[in-house]
C-alpha cells in the first residue's frame, strides 16, 4: 500500500482508538483501563500486525503531538483560576516546587550512574518528572531524545499513579497540600488525576505543583546541564 | 482558537529574534499577563484550554509508539531502567511529600498568628 495513505491511515486509527478507550475508561473507570495504557498498548499491536515502521506511523501523527506546544499555553487558565491557593500558600507550593525539580533531575543523574544507563537514555530521563509538554521543551537542553524522554514521563507518571496513595499513607502525610504537591512534582498529569480522585484541593494543588516545575525545569534545564556535564 | 494564534505568534518572536526562552513558555507567560491584566476574559479561551489539557493523553501518545524502533534498546536494559525510573519518582514523591508537610504546618502557624490580634 502506498505509504502516504498508510501514514494518514494510522492518523485516523490513533483518533479512533483514543476515543474508544476514552469512554471505555468512563463505563469502568479502572487504573489499568486508562486510555494511556490501552491506547498505546492496541496502537503498538496495530503497527506490529499491519507491518507498520514508527517513521511512517510519526509522519502524519506528529500533527497531534504539535498540539503540546499551544497545550502549554493552555496552562495558563488553571493558574490563573487557582491564583487564591497561591496566595494562601505560597511558601509550600515553592517548596515542593524546588524540592520536586532537584530531586526529580537528581535523581535521574544519580540512578542513571548507578544502573550505568547509556547516555541517551541517561539525559533523556533527566526531565522525565514534569508534564510532557513541558519535558519536551526541557530535553533538548540536556541533549536528550524527544522518544524516550515521552516514553520515561508515561512511565513515571504511571508509576506515581498506582503507588502514590500507599506511598502518603505510608508517610503519614495528611495535609491535602502536602498530598496533592507531593503527587504534582512526582507524576505529573497522571499524579493530577489521581491527586483529584483523592479531594478538590489535592488536585488543584498538584495541578499547580505541575505546571510550576514544568515551567521552572524548562527555564533551569540551560544551567541544570551545564552543571552536570 | 486564540490559543493557538498565541503559540503561532510566540513561536516567530523566538525564531526571529533568537530569544533564549521556549515558545511555549513565553505564550504562557503573555497569556498570564493578559489573563491577569484583565485584558483577556477567561472565556474567550476556556473552551480551548479546556479541550487542549482534556485531551493531552492524545497528544503524547504518537511518540510512545517509538517502542517499535527502541525495542532492542530497551529490551536489553529494560529491567534496569524500570528500576531506575520507578526508584526515581519514589525519590521525588518522598522527598517532596515530607518536605511540603513540614513547610505546611510553618504556614499554618504564621496565618493563625496573623489571624489571632483580630479575635
Amino acid at each position: 500500500m502506498n505509504s502516504d495513505l498508510l501514514s494518514l491511515i494510522c492518523l485516523l486509527v490513533t483518533i479512533a482508538c483514543y476515543a474508544i478507550a476514552k469512554r471505555l475508561y468512563r463505563s469502568y473507570p479502572i487504573g489499568w483501563l486508562s486510555p494511556i495504557l490501552t491506547v498505546p498498548a492496541s496502537l503498538i499491536v496495530f503497527a506490529w500486525l499491519a507491518g507498520i515502521s514508527y517513521p511512517t506511523y510519526f509522519r502524519d501523527t506528529r500533527w497531534l503531538v504539535w498540539l503540546l506546544g499551544p497545550a502549554t499555553i493552555a496552562f495558563a487558565l488553571p493558574i490563573y483560576r487557582q491564583r487564591g491557593l497561591i496566595k494562601r500558600y505560597p511558601l509550600s507550593l515553592a517548596a515542593g516546587v524546588v524540592t520536586g525539580v532537584f530531586m526529580g533531575v537528581a535523581s535521574s543523574a544519580f540512578l542513571a550512574h548507578v544502573f550505568a544507563l547509556p547516555p541517551e537514555v541517561a539525559h533523556s530521563m533527566l526531565s522525565r518528572s514534569v508534564s510532557t509538554p513541558f519535558a519536551l521543551a526541557a530535553t533538548s537542553a540536556f541533549k536528550g531524545e524527544a522518544d524516550l524522554t515521552v516514553l520515561f514521563v508515561m512511565v513515571t507518571g504511571i508509576t506515581g499513579m498506582l503507588v502514590g496513595e500507599f506511598i502518603l499513607a505510608s508517610l503519614g502525610v495528611r495535609s491535602s497540600i502536602a498530598r496533592g504537591v507531593s503527587l504534582g512534582a512526582s507524576a505529573h498529569g497522571v499524579g493530577t488525576v489521581k491527586a483529584r480522585q483523592m479531594g478538590a484541593e489535592e488536585g488543584a494543588v498538584a495541578s499547580l505543583t505541575m505546571v510550576f516545575a514544568g515551567i521552572s525545569l524548562v527555564l533551569l534545564a540551560p544551567v541544570l546541564a551545564g552543571c552536570l556535564s | 482558537m486564540a490559543i493557538i494564534a498565541l503559540w503561532l505568534l510566540a513561536q516567530q518572536v523566538v525564531q526571529r529574534t533568537h530569544l533564549a526562552l521556549p515558545a511555549g513558555i513565553l505564550g504562557l507567560a503573555c497569556m498570564l499577563a493578559l489573563l491577569f491584566g484583565g485584558l483577556l476574559p477567561t472565556r474567550y479561551v476556556e473552551e480551548g484550554a479546556e479541550m487542549l489539557l482534556g485531551e493531552m493523553t492524545l497528544f503524547f501518545i504518537p511518540p510512545l509508539l517509538s517502542i517499535i524502533s527502541l525495542w532492542p534498546l530497551l529490551m536489553a536494559q529494560g529491567f534496569r531502567l524500570a528500576l531506575a525510573l520507578v526508584l526515581g519518582c519514589l525519590s521525588v514523591m518522598v522527598c517532596t511529600a515530607l518536605v511540603v508537610d513540614r513547610v505546611f504546618q510553618l504556614e499554618q502557624r504564621r496565618h493563625a498568628m496573623e489571624q489571632s490580634p483580630n479575635e
